[in-house]
């Protein structure tokens, strides 16, 4: 018999926000990774052989997807050393792309703040850090953005258009 | 006055400090404009996050995670998933004997037999 430990309509609220989030764990282009984390997320919600949890249904599902895509980059890098695709040179690199080379533990922390608009201690207890444990990642992690949108900013040479054609390096 | 931590401007910026330290931060930021800039910045970074993300919220949902979330029968869900969503949790094999192991190990057997048999017929040749 399964037990319900959830009622149904609290979970399904919440997919679409837990869509978001695994999608921007998983990084871009893996849409499907990040649906059947989701899906897997919501699958053990709902049977019964789990450990008793603590804390609002909301949190508990966004730990459990927390810890979930941690097992799957541990899983992953033993196979393969690095997740994330370097940057494709026909465009510069955006905010997305910055954003995907970010260590996982501070996009954990951006995503679940500034996306999903959760509170440091609402954040704190899905990561199972305290309160200055979220503060110090996320101020870890904008530091690594503003880096990676610094070193990916094309030249201003490559930036102006309206540089006179004389002036272009001879390759 | 004491400068603000990098942490503390950080919480400042997601609306996390204490209503009178935030009065405090507003009027050291107002003599640093470097730091005030910082702040701007991530502000706006911020923004762009969640402009970046806004639309997966929009996105049709796949048939077989709503449901799931219904808690309908896993039968009921399989026939309706979109065929590139898996919903069986990662198979661990079952047993480590399975058929690529049973072929890798026959392969090495003969072989390991193979260089057996023509060492020995070496040893029995050198040893005439």
């Amino acid at each position: 018999m399964r037990e319900n430990r959830h009622p149904a309509g609290d979970v399904e609220a919440q997919i679409p926000a837990l869509r978001r989030y695994a999608r921007g764990l998983a990084g871009p282009d893996q849409a499907a990774t990040a649906d059947q984390m989701v899906a897997e997320v919501i699958a053990r919600a709902f049977s019964g052989d789990q450990r008793p949890q603590i804390g609002a249904p909301r949190l508990r599902l966004f730990a459990a997807l927390t810890s979930l895509n941690r097992s799957r980059m541990r899983a992953a890098r033993v196979k393969a050393p690095t997740m994330t695709p370097a940057p494709r040179p026909d465009r510069p690199a955006g905010l997305r792309e910055a954003f995907a080379q970010t260590p996982l533990e501070g996009r954990e922390a951006l995503l679940l703040v500034v996306v999903e608009g959760f509170s440091y201690a609402q954040a704190a207890e899905i990561l199972g850090v305290n309160r200055l444990g979220v503060a110090t990642r996320l101020a870890r992690a904008r530091r690594d953005l503003d880096a990676r949108l610094e070193a990916n900013r094309p030249e201003p040479a490559q930036r102006d258009p309206r540089r006179p054609p004389y002036l272009r390096l001879v390759k | 006055m004491l400068p603000i931590s990098e942490t503390e401007l950080n919480a400042y910026v997601d609306g996390e400090t204490f209503p009178e330290r935030q009065a405090l931060i507003k009027a050291w930021l107002a003599g640093d404009p470097a730091e005030a800039a910082r702040v701007r910045a991530w502000r706006a970074q911020n923004q762009a996050l969640r402009a970046a993300f806004v639309r997966i919220l929009a996105e049709p949902m796949p048939a077989g995670l709503a449901d799931l979330a219904k808690g309908r029968p896993p039968s009921a869900i399989s026939a309706s998933a979109r065929p590139q969503i898996s919903l069986a949790p990662p198979a661990p094999s079952l047993h480590p004997w399975d058929r690529r192991d049973m072929l890798a190990a026959l392969v090495a057997g003969s072989f390991l037999a193979g260089a057996g048999v023509a060492c020995m017929a070496g040893l029995l040749a050198g040893l005439r």
